[in-house]
């Protein structure tokens, strides 16, 4: 895979990664999907999701661990996804572009 | 609580949009939500969540599966062929094929040179095929709906009368148009100068139906060019314009003589029409109907039973042959009902075939012996492909180790397959390109080729390498490089690897080495059946010429007379003969000068059965079979036929007199035996009561009919006693004054009649020789299939031969290494490699006997058990067998014992 295009991220890819990155150990598919939808409040399928997190983890971004299955009846297990090292880089390069692009632009600050 | 469901049908398409391996997790999460939902806000609005869920989640998925798909595709090319590099390990893959095809340059030689043999019969067959079946006429756009009419009576065609066709064109409901036409030679020519061409009688709507259209002025039309008021005018084809009228650009309305008669030019065809035959080529189109000597007119046309014209036709859309048949057939057995009842316990069958280039009544001949000859053919490709396979199972099995190695190395084996198909097809494409050169090099000999056919006659075939025959060649180059290569490279790149490792040469199995044997066995023996029997042909041809005809052909020339052409009346006819000869006898440097009805050899007639007074007919028969030729006086003489006994005709020998005639020796011998027959009388028809016949002379045996028939009662009658307008002039020239004579001839000729085509005298000889030619090409088929087959059974006994001897050349250094001799061990690999291609020599030799007892029943003078044939053949099948086996013998016992014994 070309190395120049690894840091940039998508919209959506960038939304997933922060907000796998807040959720912290209980981060799976579900509660991407809601944390995603709660707070830009915009309808996020969870097949988006699935489909955007799977790409995330081609790129080593994303690494996941599957859980025991939960301690009830019929219980299932989960997959938990974590930021690797080049995720949080790929995060932090991408929300440094971010700024650099938005910096001194009026539309920022009457949005606020 | 009751459980609430997940929309049924949402979810099973989720179950399978999403990939496998997210599959579970995905499908769960929703559900937790979806319940959690159930209990918040109640079912209803939970369900539509979850389908909308559903519907959002397709698109992202489809993409996510297509672009995984997609890298799984790309990432697999650039693995095994390299996307952008794939030219570059092609490039690779032919450089290796070729240096690999370069480093055995025997075995590569001999791959092309099958493939070319091989595929440049084949393409050189099906070009004349495909010239003579399935080339379209030029100027016939329209052939749909085209059909070819024609009555059978007792499964044979037979031409039908213009009344008929007026009535099938008029009535018919299954067809659009009909056109009727007959085939007549005639001659043509202004006032000087008339020569002879093939011409056909046409209805008006003729080209209309064919669609065709004039280059130059018009062609007959369909509603004014119907028999009876048809004018005199004629169409002719731009091969005739250019050849005939030198390209004439005021041809158009000036006239010409058609058999004396004038007519106008009205038109002239695009090039490359020459009728609606494909084969046989019309230079002049003359409505049926014309009133010209020679052409059938009135009272031929009246008859409504007369046989004088064939038809085609075009169906209306949606019908098909077999509806237009039934009808047709109804129609014209009413009509013959109309004009005498008898005619219905007859019946009438007319027949409608599909349109195509051979005229029905032949097509299924042609088309039995096309697929023969392309049979044939195919049989030498196979056997050629055959060869090659052996050839690279033997070389597969030398190459075991390498590519045992290189499939140890870790190389996939669909890359050795590759590497080797594309050494098999460098070998298709290099031997099939030299195949087709090789065809468009035969085909152009074909269509030089010209037979001794009668003047007027000719037959062009565009045999042409078209876009059709190019793809068949294509078609079969692939399919015999599949043929010979797939399998055998499989099998290579499927070895046990550790024996071969192990380079253990007992690696090819014994079975696969059995089929190698009995594979040039067949070989071997259907080459030695080919080889004999055209020996057999070509030494019949010899013993033909040894055979004593009892004429002498040396120094005469014939050209055929036929007053036809001129309108004569029979008394006039007579006249002009006698004019003729008188004058040509006139002429300085000419020996002698004669008419004949017949060549020898060129048929024979019969007035029927022969009686002699004193001898009962045979029982159940009228009479003795004998056979006649109508002649001049003066053809004894110059056909070195000796008179025994009595006189030649002469001129006193006319219409009103006596009827006389001449007997051969056989006839006299048998039926007056001793006595003699001058003045006696013999019968056609009863005796007593036919007509009867006094004889006035006999003249030593001929042959009639073949050569090699059985001496026959003949008898000869004098042209003036019955008249014949078509009779062949014989001119017989002191040697060397030919031209000169020749060209006072034609003065001569010139001057007795302007308009009758101008004779043009050719050796008796060559005219003779068309009653030769399938003999003659029976032989040369014959011969070159029984020379590539050896060429072929050579090749595979070398190769097969030389496989195995290398296989065994450790033991053949070991054996001379403990002191054998030389030649011993190369006469032990001979015997050992010749026993399989001995017993198929055998039996092929038993069945060329078998087939020359069979032909030489129907070809003359072939003898089943010719010496020269079969000593001749078996020896170079012999030779040739063993010398393909001695070369890899003497070449294995010739390397040094110790390098074979090292190699170890």
């Amino acid at each position: 895979m070309n190395p120049i295009k690894q840091p940039f991220l998508a919209e959506f890819e960038l939304y997933v990664m922060l907000a796998v990155a807040r959720l912290g150990e209980k981060c799976y598919g579900a509660a991407i999907r809601r944390e995603i939808e709660e707070r830009t409040a915009r309808p996020v399928s969870i097949g988006a999701v699935y489909a955007t997190t799977a790409r995330l983890e081609d790129k080593g971004f994303l690494a996941h661990r599957i859980s025991d299955p939960l301690p009830i009846k019929g219980g299932r297990s989960r997959k938990y996804y974590t930021l690797t090292k080049s995720g949080t880089d790929a995060v932090r390069h991408s929300a440094q572009m971010l700024n650099r692009m938005m910096t001194g632009l009026d539309i920022i600050a009457e949005s606020h | 609580m009751k459980r609430i469901r997940q929309p049924r049908y949402a979810r099973w398409i989720l179950f399978h949009m999403v990939e496998k391996r997210e599959r579970d997790f995905l499908i769960e999460d929703l559900d937790d939500e979806f319940d959690h939902l159930v209990a918040r806000a109640g079912a209803k609005r939970a369900r539509r969540w979850y389908r909308v869920q559903v519907i959002r989640s397709m698109g992202p998925q489809i993409g996510r599966r297509s672009s995984v798909l997609l890298n799984r595709f790309r990432s697999h090319f650039h693995k095994s062929y390299g996307w952008s590099s794939s030219v570059d390990r092609l490039k690779q893959d032919v450089k290796y094929a070729i240096r690999t095809l370069l480093k055995r340059p025997a075995f590569t030689l001999a791959a092309v040179a099958t493939l070319a043999i091989g595929i440049s019969a084949n393409t050189a067959v099906f070009s004349v095929v495909n010239g003579v079946l399935f080339k379209a006429i030029p100027g016939i756009s329209e052939t749909e709906g085209l059909v070819q009419v024609g009555r059978t009576v007792d499964g044979r065609w037979t031409d039908m009368s213009y009344r008929i066709f007026h009535e099938l064109r008029n009535e018919s409901e299954t067809l659009e148009d009909l056109a009727a036409f007959a085939f007549v030679p005639v001659s043509v020519g202004g006032t000087t100068d008339p020569t002879v061409h093939m011409g056909i009688s046409v209805t008006g709507n003729y080209f209309e139906l064919l669609g065709v259209q004039p280059a130059l002025g018009r062609f007959f039309s369909p509603d004014e060019w119907f028999y009876p008021g048809v004018p005199s005018a004629a169409v002719i084809t731009d091969r005739m314009w250019k050849e005939r009228f030198e390209s004439n650009p005021d041809i158009l309305g000036t006239t010409t003589l058609v058999n004396g008669h004038s007519v106008e030019i009205i038109g002239v065809t695009r090039p490359g029409f020459n009728g609606h035959i494909g084969a046989a080529l019309m230079d002049i189109f003359i409505p049926v109907g014309l009133d010209a000597p020679g052409v059938r007119g009135p009272s031929d046309l009246q008859n409504w039973q007369s046989g004088v014209l064939e038809f085609f036709g075009r169906t209306r859309p949606g019908v098909g042959t077999d509806e237009a048949a039934a009808e047709l057939s109804a129609l014209a057995l009413a009509y013959a009902i109309d004009q005498n009842p008898a005619a219905e316990q007859f019946g009438f069958d007319v027949r409608v075939d599909t349109w195509g280039p051979i005229p029905g009544p032949v097509r299924l001949g042609v088309m039995t012996f096309s697929a023969v000859l392309m049979g044939l053919v195919g049989l030498v490709l196979t056997m050629g492909c055959i060869n090659l396979a052996n050839m690279i199972l033997s070389r597969g099995v030398e190459r075991r180790q390498e590519i045992a190695i290189r499939l140890a190395m870790g190389a996939g084996r669909a890359r050795l397959v590759r590497q080797l198909l594309t050494e098999s097809m460098l070998l298709v494409i290099v031997g099939g390109t030299a195949g087709v050169l090789a065809a468009k090099w035969l085909t152009d000999l074909f269509m030089a080729f010209e037979p001794p056919l009668p003047p007027g006659i000719s037959i062009g075939l565009d045999l042409a390498i078209d876009t059709r025959v190019m793809a068949f060649s294509v078609v079969i180059s692939v399919l015999a490089g599949l043929m010979f290569s797939l399998l055998p490279t499989l099998r290579a790149t499927r070895p046990e690897l550790l024996p071969a490792l192990k380079d253990d040469p007992q690696g090819g199995s014994p079975k696969r080495s059995r089929l190698r044997q009995l594979l040039i066995g067949v070989q071997l023996g259907v080459t030695m059946f080919l080889l004999v029997v055209a020996g057999l042909f070509t030494r019949s041809l010899t013993h033909l010429e040894a055979l004593d005809s009892g004429w002498n052909a040396e120094g005469v020339y014939v050209s055929p007379i036929d007053l036809e052409y001129g309108g004569y009346s029979r008394e006039a006819g007579k006249e002009f003969f006698i004019d003729l000869r008188d004058r040509i006898t006139a002429i300085a440097g000419i020996e002698e000068v004669a008419f004949a009805a017949k060549f020898p050899l060129g048929g024979r007639s019969s007035l029927g059965d022969m009686n002699v007074e004193g001898f009962d007919p045979p029982a159940g028969k009228g009479g003795f079979a004998a056979y006649f030729n109508t002649v001049s006086p003066g053809y004894f003489n110059m056909m070195d036929l000796a008179v025994l006994r009595g006189r030649d005709f002469d001129n006193f020998d006319r219409e009103g007199t006596q009827r006389v005639a001449v007997i051969n020796r056989t006839m006299a011998e048998h039926y007056w035996n001793g006595r003699d027959p001058i003045g006696d009388y013999f019968y056609a028809g009863p005796a007593g009561t036919g007509t009867s016949f006094e004889v006035i002379g006999v003249v030593e045996n001929a042959k009639y009919k073949s050569l090699s028939e059985e001496p026959t009662n003949f008898y000869y009658v004098p042209q003036q006693q019955r008249y014949n307008p078509q009779m062949h002039l014989h001119v017989k020239t002191l040697a060397g004054n030919e031209t000169a004579v020749f060209a006072l001839i034609r003065e001569t000729f010139r001057e007795m009649d302007r308009g009758l085509p101008i004779p043009a005298p050719r050796p008796l000889e060559d005219a003779l020789s068309i009653f030769s030619m399938p003999q003659r090409i029976a032989a040369w088929v014959a011969g070159i299939m029984g020379l590539v087959a050896l060429i072929l059974g050579a090749v595979g006994v070398y190769g097969v031969a030389s496989f195995s001897i290398s296989q065994r050349t450790k033991e053949i250094g070991l054996r001379i290494a403990l002191g054998a001799d030389r030649s011993t061990v190369i006469s032990l690999m001979i015997k050992q490699g010749l026993a399989a291609p001995a017993i198929g020599m055998a039996v092929g030799l038993a069945a060329a006997f078998a087939a020359g007892k069979g032909l030489s029943f129907v070809i003359p003078g072939l003898q089943p058990t010719d010496p020269v044939a079969f000593l001749s053949m078996v020896t170079v099948t012999v030779l040739v067998a063993v010398l393909s086996v001695a070369l890899p013998a003497r070449r294995a016992a010739s390397i040094d014992p110790m390098t074979t014994l090292k190699a170890e």
